[in-house]
């Protein structure tokens, strides 16, 4: 094997995808020559430079931005209705029939489930808070004590943050199989409680908090990872696990909220990875992205008091379980280490150069993949050490008025706003003529001649 | 959890959906990031992502799991704008200056022995230099490195054959190894890293003295 086949293969040998045998050509060439030994350092710290580039954050308002696109996105819902009317008539070919059948599907459908899918910002709010409200009231009359109202009734996915910290596997799927898949926001009480007893019953691990109240919580959390489960022996006391969240929270007041989760992280010791705000001008609109790194056990008193700042708006909770490949690694260390141990034992035997130097290439090779393991041991202790929260603040806006909880309000503002969703639609409609224009110019002049020529051919009498 | 999560989103539900872009934005972003090179475009391209899996979100079947399957439409999503980008304009621009500071070595030189980069100025430079990269090289390295896709993923994304997109691999990292390798910026502390790392390098002075 000579060098240029080495630098060659470097990369394939780096990710493994070698045969055995290949690597073993390789990492003897590597043994034996300098030059392709430093390729070989250079190439596997310049991958791992890579690896360790940290995640960005996008820029202040991008969700905003998106959400805005979204809604101009009526497409997925379109492209989904004409195909089943299609996919209906289909072998029939009454065009005009089908043509019809899109349109009244279409419009009226699209008014009506408007409000959820495809519609302002206003309306959505409103069948979020129409659905989480009633979550709340058949649920957990119990567990709501502490929180402000606010927070409750705008809490939309709180069960299935609920569900996703509780992660690791042993608890998965238990209240996947409640939930209906297809019903909008708001109408699923029955899974939702569900979704909370599960929880109730399985979360080992402290930091869910989620739906409000959690003063017990608060009170017994001040480490999760080792001694906190009842009596559960090993495996679960060391779990290691990377936990992160989103809020989106609309607040009375941006940089008052800012400065009091800058110095809620400080205080319990975290430190704040990011932190940005941006003023939109000539509006009172404005907006801030905070990103905090806190230890693990705080993570349900931060979200906690996160939420009360204001109005919840969405909300993700996720908890990354890595035991599985913390314990492998460790495992992998161990019998690496015992390997090392053996070597060593078999140098002091012998005396013989040849068998040697032999023996030190073996344990070099087995001291840098310890290394290596080593590092990544590190790395998982350090990203389960710190919990992240990343918090998008927006200032409140009109949009802040109080939901309407009672029938004739919701009615009302159901009324509302499927006149806004008419006059969209109209909107919409006539663009959509005025798009169609040209057509319309050639389709009337070829009737037009048409017509003339009809009239020639059959004169009046 | 995130399936059910997914098969509301599927059904059209916009708080699910807002909740999976919560989750994954990040994530996106940064590799829209890596493979533009710049903020503007990345956050076009994120955003262009995104959209792209709201309307194709209804196509995903569970086959792999979600992140993959949003690897891939984003992988998809920078490969269309990077080939159409290819087409338009030569691609590689330095901003100005950006070749003498290198070659003045101006900035501060740290000598922090940890690792190759430490500090926001090096990141930018290793981002840099990832965006001089040509194109094809860039999508691999960004593909395998970044987004730690498969070498049968990348094949089939890029469409290529396996054994082109191993030297596409192999040669982009070596590119950058040698620009990081030859640059009076990082030179001495990848060096020193090379050492630091497990001692070797004394071992072979020893030997070839």
């Amino acid at each position: 094997m000579n060098c240029q086949h080495v630098w060659e293969s470097l990369s394939a040998y780096l990710d493994g995808v070698l045969t055995q045998e290949e690597a073993r050509a390789i990492n003897q060439h590597i043994e034996s020559c300098p030059a392709c030994r430093r390729e070989w350092l250079a190439l596997k710290a310049t991958v791992q430079a890579l690896s360790c580039m940290e995640e960005m954050e996008p820029p202040p308002g991008f969700l905003q931005y998106l959400n805005a696109r979204l809604d101009e996105e009526p497409l997925s819902f379109w492209q989904r209705s004409k195909a089943k009317v299609a996919s209906l008539s289909r072998g029939k070919r009454s065009w005009p029939a089908v043509a019809a059948a899109v349109l009244i599907v279409g419009f009226v459908g699209s008014s009506l489930l408007g409000a959820g899918l495809s519609s302002h910002p206003a309306s959505y709010d409103q069948v979020a808070s129409k659905g989480s409200g009633s979550e709340q009231m058949t649920t957990n009359p119990s567990q709501t004590a502490g929180a402000t109202p606010e927070v409750k009734s705008y809490a939309l996915m709180t069960q299935d943050a609920a569900v996703n910290n509780s992660a690791p596997p042993t608890l998965g799927n238990a209240p996947l199989g409640e939930v209906k898949p297809k019903v909008p926001a708001g109408l699923g009480q029955e899974s939702a409680s569900a979704g909370l007893q599960d929880k109730n019953l399985t979360m080992a691990i402290p930091k869910g908090n989620s739906s409000g109240g959690g003063e017990g919580i608060r009170d017994s959390s001040p480490a999760p990872t080792p001694s906190g489960s009842a009596g559960i022996p090993v495996a679960d006391t060391s779990r290691k696990i990377i936990t992160s969240g989103s809020i989106n929270i609309v607040v009375k007041e941006i940089q008052e909220s800012v400065q009091k989760v800058e110095a809620m992280a400080m205080e319990m010791g975290g430190y704040i990875e990011r932190s940005s705000m941006a003023f939109r001008e000539g509006t009172n609109q404005a907006n801030a992205n905070v990103v905090i790194r806190i230890p693990q056990g705080r993570f349900a008193d931060a979200t906690s008091r996160i939420e009360a700042l204001g109005r919840v708006k969405a909300k993700s909770f996720s908890g990354q379980d890595v035991t599985g490949e913390y314990v492998d690694i460790e495992a992998r260390l161990k019998t690496l280490q015992q390997q090392e141990g053996r070597l060593l034992a078999i140098m002091g035997k012998t005396d013989k150069l040849s068998d040697v130097l032999m023996l030190e290439k073996e344990l070099q090779r087995v001291r840098n993949e310890i290394e290596m393991l080593q590092g990544r041991l590190k790395r998982l202790n350090h990203v389960t050490e710190l919990a992240t929260i990343n918090l998008e603040l927006q200032l409140a806006g009109d949009e802040m008025a109080p939901p309407p909880m009672d029938f004739w309000g919701r009615l009302g503002h159901a009324i509302e706003a499927s006149f806004f969703n008419l006059g969209r639609k109209i909107e919409r409609l006539v663009l959509g003529l005025g798009e169609a224009f040209s057509y319309l110019v050639v389709l009337g002049v070829m009737g037009l001649g048409g017509y003339i020529w009809w009239r020639r051919r059959h004169p009046t009498k | 959890m995130e399936e059910d999560i997914i098969t509301r989103a599927k059904a059209g539900d916009r708080a699910a959906f807002e909740q999976l872009v919560l989750q994954y934005q990040r994530k996106v972003y940064t590799i829209a990031y890596r493979f533009m090179g710049n903020p503007e475009d990345a956050n076009d391209l994120a955003q262009e992502a995104l959209l792209k899996m709201y309307r194709s979100l209804p196509g995903f079947r569970g086959e792999s799991s979600f992140l993959t399957w949003l690897n891939h439409v984003v992988a998809n999503v920078c490969r269309d704008e990077l080939r159409k980008r290819q087409r338009q304009v030569p691609m590689v621009e330095l901003p100005d200056g950006f070749e003498q500071a290198c070659a003045t070595g101006e900035g501060e030189r740290s000598t922090h022995p940890e690792g190759i980069i430490m500090d926001k100025e090096r990141k930018a430079y290793l981002q840099q230099f990832i965006n001089d990269l040509p194109p094809e090289y860039r999508m691999a390295l960004i593909m395998r490195d970044i987004q730690g896709l498969s070498y049968e993923e990348i094949a089939s994304v890029l469409n290529l054959n396996l054994g082109t997109v191993k030297s596409r691999i192999n040669r982009a990292r070596h590119r950058l190894k040698d620009r990081l390798l030859s640059d009076s910026y990082f030179a001495p502390t990848q060096v020193h890293l090379a050492v630091c790392k497990n001692g070797q390098e004394q071992d072979e002075r020893r030997r070839q003295a």
